[in-house]
């Protein structure tokens, strides 16, 4: 039988975390905005001073089986810094493929994070939701997040582009 | 007339920068919230992978121009866009009041854009209350967008008791 097993993300890897970002991407009808490449999340995931980790989760077909193992879902995460409680980790992104998905992947993988978080000493670990994005919302909060948009009102902001330039001066 | 600078903190800033932190808290009545300690500031932002980092303003003494004291800060980090790559988050900024309208803030602003701009950074990230009109008007004056209203993001949060529950898990 088919099993699917969360792990380490290694270079190699960078090639289905780009194919399932921009699924991620196309799930959040957001597609045009993917800019990034290959080559970009290889030198800032995996060099000295990596910019993000990741855990992917693989699926292995059963023995006797023609398929090779294929990466199905993945998390990308960081670390950040709360003033008040210091070391914190950031889930930035997590995906399962459609036709892979009903079968607790998605839960596997925050758990793995959240033990990554624990490991390294962080109290917290946050991570933002769309919130037309009913399904993922529901899974984050059966898990035990509190919504801190709702909560507490904090909004995410954004300098880019014109407005950044102008603000540096140039 | 006051003059002032910014200039990148020290380890040695890290006692006023605890200060600074716990006096934001105090102004929302949230200081028992703030659990870091200047060792963790120490082993967090000047050690050698930091995760943090943060600018000082001082104000230079009327009376004795050679002496300065610490009157700002603002405190910043580097995440992760899976689509676009490195972005600048901003954590914290604050002035103390007295010297607040001297222009400190915007050329705190200034420094962390060209920062940014430096960086590669495709943009500035930072989390706002939404019910803190002033702070809000301050932002979207320099043209800052609310990516939770024009998109709607939602910032979730998982406590340290939820990690342990999940981390059991897998």
């Amino acid at each position: 039988m088919a099993s699917v097993r969360i792990r380490e993300a290694h270079e190699g890897d960078c090639a289905d975390i780009l194919r399932l970002i921009r699924d991620l991407a196309d799930y959040e009808k957001l597609s045009d905005q993917v800019k990034i490449s290959e080559e970009a999340l290889r030198a800032d995931g995996f060099g000295e001073n990596p910019f993000y980790h990741c855990v992917v989760a693989e699926n292995h077909p059963a023995p006797g089986e023609p398929q090779v193992p294929l990466v199905v879902g993945f998390g990308l995460y960081y670390f950040i810094y709360s003033t008040w409680k210091g070391r914190t980790v950031y889930l930035e992104d997590v995906y399962v493929m459609p036709e892979y998905r009903g079968q607790g992947i998605g839960s596997r993988i925050i758990k793995v994070v959240a033990k990554v978080a624990l490991d390294k000493g962080c109290s917290q670990f946050r991570l933002a939701v769309l919130d037309w994005n009913k399904r993922a919302m529901d899974l984050y909060k059966a898990l035990g997040a509190q919504d801190l948009t709702e909560l507490e009102g904090w909004h995410f902001f954004r300098f880019e582009g014109e407005a950044m330039r102008e603000l540096a001066g140039k | 007339m006051n003059y002032f600078r910014v200039r990148p903190a020290v380890a040695q800033d890290c006692p006023v920068i605890l200060c600074l932190i716990k006096e934001v808290a105090a102004c929302e009545n949230m200081l028992d919230a703030v659990k870091l300690t200047v060792m963790d500031l120490h082993r967090d932002g000047f050690g050698k992978n930091p995760l943090f980092y943060c600018l000082i303003a001082e104000a230079y003494n009327q009376q004795e121009s050679s002496s300065t004291i610490t009157v700002g800060f603002a405190m910043y980090y580097f995440t992760y866009d899976p689509w676009i790559g490195k972005l600048l988050h901003l954590e914290d900024f604050y002035v103390i009041q007295a010297y607040r309208g001297l222009g400190i803030g915007a050329e705190m602003l200034k420094r962390l854009s060209q920062i940014a701009i430096r960086s590669q950074c495709n943009c500035m990230h930072f989390l706002v209350v939404i019910w803190n009109q002033d702070s809000i008007d301050y932002y979207t004056r320099r043209g800052a967008l609310d990516l939770s209203s024009e998109e709607g993001w939602h910032l979730f949060k998982f406590n340290r008791e939820e990690l342990i529950e999940m981390a059991g898990e897998e």
